[in-house]
């Protein structure tokens, strides 16, 4: 037994370096959220530029970017500096969105006589933002507290396995750790890992996130709804409140506020003013390196764009089977647990915690398991990491809902076939879109450490696909090969764009035509 | 004959510590009969009716129809909804058929049914538009469309006409009352919610009237004015008062 305390001792050590992180990335998120949020609804033509864009950025697989980031920050910033700075900016990437639009959403709908009193008193803009418009965001700030948090530990746990693939870029923490013990074989201490993981999980929410809450409950305003009996583990409430569901909720329920008819009033003009900024950072990103490097750089690209195609499908093709295995798991449970059950909140409680363990700490141990199949890892990845996503929105979205459905179901007891046809499958349409889109996103972004696995004490591949863009990007990184990760990054960037313009929006525009 | 008989209903939420909500309720309905329960608001009246209708189980009592327990939503019994509650994905020509879900017909015989109430009720036209883009009025009106479309011998109605304007809310009214009245049809009995004394008095063959926290009935008032009643005589104003009298405390 004692000789486990040193191990024990040094885990904790490690899972205090992730949490520097996480807490750095954290308050980083905090800051950019109040400023950018406060901005974009305080400031009339800033509002009009920043959210479309910030709405295209949120289904982006910027997870995959991470390479390029690596290769980028640590080219700028050597050594082990730049490649924290490299995973502590991804963990911001993936906490600010909903945050932003929380603070965004809460100042959108502060009272405007609060707003006129300020100016009536002459408050100052400094002291305006101290007294008013920072207090007032922080109630809502802290609701999507957890949903950030969640997501950011995936994304910890990703990037720092991720990172452990080459020496070079390997950081200490939790992740290495899970990483390095499962790939082994190590079942007692990656036990061990796990369970201190878990740990700081729940006492972080426990402590800082109860605090928070506390604090930023103290500023709410009448009206707000503070939800005060909610879990901290209320995922699926975090959930619902990001934009996506925001809007749809708003629109569910028939409640317009300012937000959305200022945001859907120029819907389309700012949909695709947004695509257009993404494609213009994009090219001008190409742009710049093909300038600055050999003249015949666009050669290069281009003689690298069938492969980048070809591994785009495959990977097409994994991430859409596993969301099929998504949709065959996700929908009967959503059903059973929102339509179906009397113990829905036990359920929940339970589907929580397990969501907040971010399944890539599992990763390990399945490549362990599965040396010789990375089609199976591949898939596995996809999956659990899609999986909530689609689970927690039904659930989020059928809340608001569920009440007259459950009455009108029984007093008219609809039942068997004709419950499934005409009521369950069609009531979870909104939640499912809506999951689906987040949910496939991120599936691509978890494509860099599904496809390709390999051994930081070894280098030698532990799990890898045949072909699959997250592979290439993956090779790309370790052979240092700038073009071929910038054009598959285009590729994997262009797909999503066009299939969320084609697909996705289509959708998501018809059924909330008809589900006011 | 009784057609609904509440005997000493008792109701508590579970979850709030004994918060008693209905203490001991007990009133009937007989045939042919319009029946209205008004009360303070939050009493329970909302809840009593779902106890009527089988949705909620009550903590002591019965409800019985023609002498059999009801512990269930029945084929017999149907519900209008305060908001109409009708399903935003279905058209509303499908939102009627929900109404024959329990029922063996073919689906082009459903078809007809819901065609034919939803000509009565003055929706032909909009069978198969959604309810978004429906009136409030109209709205409810497929919510009784879909209520009366299997020919069930009881009604319940919470506030059903509490949102609409005052001109739809009459025609929705009488509309409502001629189906009960009518003898030919299958309707035995009708009992609503409402906080609107105008309209109970105008409705009602028999009102209850509750006291608040727990709720009590107060009183059982017969009205035995004559249909159709008119809302400026004499009569009819004095009935207006007696309720108002018993409702405030
Ligand atoms: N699910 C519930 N749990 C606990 N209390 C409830 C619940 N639903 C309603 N109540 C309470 O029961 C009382 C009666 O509600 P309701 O039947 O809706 O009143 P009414 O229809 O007369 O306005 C109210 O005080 C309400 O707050
Ligand atoms: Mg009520």
């Amino acid at each position: 037994m004692l000789s486990l305390i040193p191990e024990i001792l040094s885990l904790l050590l490690d899972t205090s370096y992730s949490w520097v992180r996480m807490l750095l990335a954290l308050a980083a998120s905090i800051v950019i959220s109040l400023a950018v949020g406060i901005g974009a609804a305080r400031l009339k033509t800033f509002g009009k530029i920043v959210v479309p864009i910030i709405d295209v950025l949120q289904t982006l697989p910027i997870l995959a970017f991470f390479p390029f980031a690596i290769y980028v920050v640590v080219f700028i910033l050597p050594g082990i500096i730049g490649i924290n700075a490299a995973v502590i900016s991804l963990i911001i990437t993936s906490m600010l969105w909903n945050m932003i639009f929380g603070v965004y959403e809460a100042i959108k709908t502060l009272p405007v006589e609060l707003v006129e009193m300020t100016k009536l008193y002459g408050v100052g803009t400094f002291e305006r933002l101290k007294r008013l418009y920072i207090p007032a965001s922080l109630p809502r700030l802290s609701e999507q507290l957890s949903l950030s948090w969640a997501i950011g530990l995936f994304y910890l746990v990703t990037s720092e396995i991720f990172s452990t693939g080459n020496a070079n870029y390997s950081v200490q923490g939790i992740g290495v750790d899970l990483a390095q013990l499962g790939t082994s074989g190590n079942f007692l201490y990656y036990g061990i890992a796990l369970v201190i993981f878990i740990g700081f999980v729940v006492i972080t929410r426990l402590t800082l996130f109860s605090a928070f809450d506390k604090m930023a409950n103290r500023y709410s305003l009448v009206g707000y709804d503070t939800n005060k009996h909610k879990s901290r583990f209320n995922i699926s409430y975090r959930i619902d409140h990001s934009i996506m569901f925001h809007k749809l909720k708003q629109e569910y329920t028939g409640i317009k506020t300012s937000i959305s008819s200022s945001v859907s009033k120029h819907k389309e003009f700012l949909r695709k003013f947004g695509y257009l900024i993404a494609g213009i950072v994009i090219a001008s990103v190409a742009f710049l390196i093909y300038s600055n490097a050999n003249p015949n750089a666009l050669s290069q690209l281009g003689s690298y764009e069938w492969i980048a195609i070809t591994s785009l499908a495959a990977s097409f093709l994994r991430v859409w089977g596993a969301f099929l295995l998504v949709l065959a798991v996700a929908i009967p449970v959503s059903v059973y647990v929102v339509f179906m059950t009397k113990r829905k909140n036990s359920y929940l409680l339970g589907f929580q915690i397990l969501a907040s363990i971010p399944a890539t700490v599992l990763l390990p141990i399945m490549v362990f398991e599965l040396r010789n199949n990375g089609e199976a890892v591949a898939f596995m990845v996809y999956f659990l990491s899609g999986i909530w996503y689609v689970i927690f929105s039904i659930i989020a979205s059928t809340k608001y809902v569920k009440l007259n459905i459950d009455e009108v179901k029984k007093i008219f007891r609809v039942k068997g076939l004709i419950a499934w046809r005409k009521i369950y499958l069609l009531a979870i349409l909104p939640g499912l879109i809506t999951g689906a889109v987040t949910a496939i996103a991120a599936e691509w972004n978890a494509s860099i450490i599904a496809e390709y696995f390999i051994s930081n004490s070894t280098g030698a591949v532990l799990t890898s696909v045949g072909t699959g863009i997250g592979k290439l990007l993956d090779t790309a990184l370790y052979s240092g090969n700038l073009y071929l990760m910038l054009i598959t990054l285009i590729n994997m960037t262009a797909m999503i764009i066009i299939f969320n313009i084609v697909v996705w929006r289509r959708l998501y525009d018809k059924v909330t035509s008809v589900y006011t | 004959m009784e057609v609904i008989s509440v005997a000493n209903i008792k109701f508590t939420f579970e979850d709030k510590a004994s918060a008693k909500i209905i203490d001991d309720i007990s009133f009937s309905t007989g045939e042919y009969e319009f029946v209205s329960i008004i009360g303070p608001s939050g009493c329970g009246k909302s809840t009593l009716l779902r106890i009527i209708a089988g949705l909620i189980a009550p903590t002591a009592g019965k409800i019985l129809y023609y002498g059999n327990a009801v512990t269930e939503p029945i084929k017999d019994i149907s519900f209008v909804f305060q908001d109409s509650a009708l399903l935003p994905w279905l058209t509303n020509i499908e939102n009627v058929k929900i109404g024959l879900s329990s029922t063996d017909l073919k689906d082009n015989v459903k078809n007809k049914k819901a065609l034919e109430i939803l000509k009565r009720f003055e929706l032909n036209g909009f069978e198969y538009a959604y309810p978004n883009i429906l009136s409030g009025g109209m709205k409810q009106r497929v919510g009784v469309a879909r209520a009366l479309v299997s020919d069930p011998k009881v009604i319940l109605m919470d506030e059903p006409f509490s949102s609409l304007d005052e001109l739809t809310a009459r025609s929705l009214r009488n509309e409502v009352l001629n189906t009960l009245k009518d003898k030919s049809l299958s309707l035995m009995s009708v009992i609503m919610v409402s906080h609107n004394v105008e309209e109970v008095v105008e409705l009602s063959d028999k009102v209850v009237i509750l006291s608040n926290k727990p709720s009590l009935v107060k009183e059982i008032k017969k009205i035995d004015l004559p249909y159709p009643r008119n809302r400026h005589d004499k009569d009819f104003q004095k009935t207006v008062d007696e309720v108002f009298a018993k409702l405030s405390p």
